[in-house]
């Protein structure tokens, strides 16, 4: 009955202020970026649906893989992320009111904007905050971790490849390197980012889960992982410029070419997921 | 002792059986699926970079911006009366700071002035820029014509 109480409780709390330590840590930079406000009044509101219609699935999935509790249904997961949202909203109302971006004189449809779109990266660090911040690596984490599977890390992939876009995307500088690069530059892009994802996928094997077994070979794990991951990449970065709405207008080499310049990025991502989550 | 050593040999740890089944890259068996994904992927990696190259090399061939401007709509507003000027650039190169004017002439009046600028506009875009005028252009003749660019 008391506040002091029992354990349980106690976990309960702890686990509430990781998540929201996890919001404030993860969304801060998008916090401090004018283009997220600006995005915030202006988006297209259909769009912005879109998006968080996207992302519900999206952090169900993380929390079910990399959750701030060890789940052990689909039912939870979805508890979970809804949590998780939450936690990603208030965190956004309080920091923007904060930093006097949103106050009593705002009018509504701009507050709720900026608070939605906020609240969407700040979920995300509110699902991630145990697997970052906890540093509990209990054997159940291992075993779960153990069998993910191919989908399961594709998943994780897109996850991080979604995280690092939805980062940088916002800001106008995409575009202005998008325009000062040539399709060379791009292409060139391109092949670094695979290498470096590559290095990624190719040390993550040996850092270890699941060893891999002599023999295996080099062009299946290419394949499997930085080809597929990569294309995820670039997807994941076309539909956030999508949903910014910097495709309006654009010719189809604009619009590849920003996918490419921003799947940089995502690519990077989507490799470190599969190490840190 | 051969017979010691044959039974192991069939009977292989369950855990990497499980992951070969699961996990293409421990090089069991691979549902049709992880290659399905392998062949989207691929495409879409292939895809992007044949409209890089064709790209470049439309820039080759087409290596200035090529603007040309057309009028969407004429709409009242407070102050006078907004021109949607439809802005598209059919050359093979970006064209940055694109700056546009409009002149409105109405007989026995002097002509009137409105500009307005476009930060980029890549090959194959199209922009929608306003400019307003106190008098209604569909009674005059307006002329709409870009005065500059940079290029990146």
């Amino acid at each position: 009955m008391t506040a002091a109480a029992r354990p349980g409780q106690r976990a309960v709390l702890v686990g509430f202020a990781r998540a929201f330590g996890g919001a404030l840590f993860f969304a801060l930079p998008l916090f401090m970026t004018m283009e997220m406000w600006a995005l915030g009044f202006a988006m297209d509101r259909m769009r912005m649906l879109v998006l968080v219609a996207v992302f519900l699935p999206v952090l169900v999935g993380l929390t079910h893989y990399a959750g701030f509790e060890s789940t052990t249904g689909w039912r939870e997961d979805v508890r979970d992320a809804l949590v998780a949202i939450a936690v990603g909203f208030v965190t956004s109302a309080a920091v923007l009111t904060l930093v006097g971006l949103v106050d009593a004189s705002s009018r509504p449809r701009e507050a709720i904007g900026m608070i939605v779109l906020e609240a969407i990266p700040a979920s995300i660090g509110a699902a991630l905050a145990e697997s970052i911040l906890g540093g509990q690596a209990d054997s159940d984490e291992e075993r779960r971790r153990g069998r993910i599977g191919y989908w399961g890390e594709l998943f994780l992939m897109g996850a991080g490849a979604i995280f690092f876009a939805f980062n940088v995307a916002p800001t106008e500088e995409m575009l202005m390197l998008a325009v000062r690069m040539s399709p060379w530059h791009m292409l060139a892009a391109i092949v670094v980012s695979m290498v470096l994802m590559h290095a990624f996928v190719y040390s993550v094997e040996f850092h270890g889960q699941e060893p891999v077994p002599e023999g295996t070979p080099r062009w299946r794990l290419f394949l499997f992982f930085t080809v597929v991951g990569y294309a995820l990449a670039l997807l994941i970065s076309a539909f956030v410029l999508w949903v910014f709405g910097r495709y309006e207008g654009m010719g189809l080499g604009f619009r590849v070419g920003t996918a490419v310049v921003l799947a940089f990025p995502a690519a990077l991502g989507a490799a470190a997921a599969r190490l840190v989550l | 002792m051969a017979n010691v050593d044959e039974g192991a040999r069939e009977r292989p740890d369950p855990r990497q059986a499980r992951a070969g089944q699961d996990e293409p890259q421990h090089g069991g068996a691979t549902s049709p699926w992880h290659w399905a994904a392998v062949v989207l992927g691929a495409m879409v990696v292939l895809a992007t970079v044949a409209i890089l190259v064709w790209d470049g090399l439309h820039r080759r061939e087409h290596p200035t911006p090529r603007i040309s401007l057309a009028v969407d709509t004429v709409v009242t507003v407070p102050g006078g009366f907004a021109v949607r000027v439809r802005a598209r650039n059919d050359g093979g190169r970006t064209a940055t700071d694109v700056q546009l004017r409009g002149e409105l002439r109405h007989p026995g009046l002097a002509p009137e002035q409105a500009e307005t600028s476009i930060d980029y506009l890549p090959p194959g875009s199209v922009r929608r820029e306003g400019l307003v005028f106190t008098r209604d252009p569909r009674r005059g003749r307006l002329e709409l014509r870009v005065v500059g660019y940079s290029l990146p």
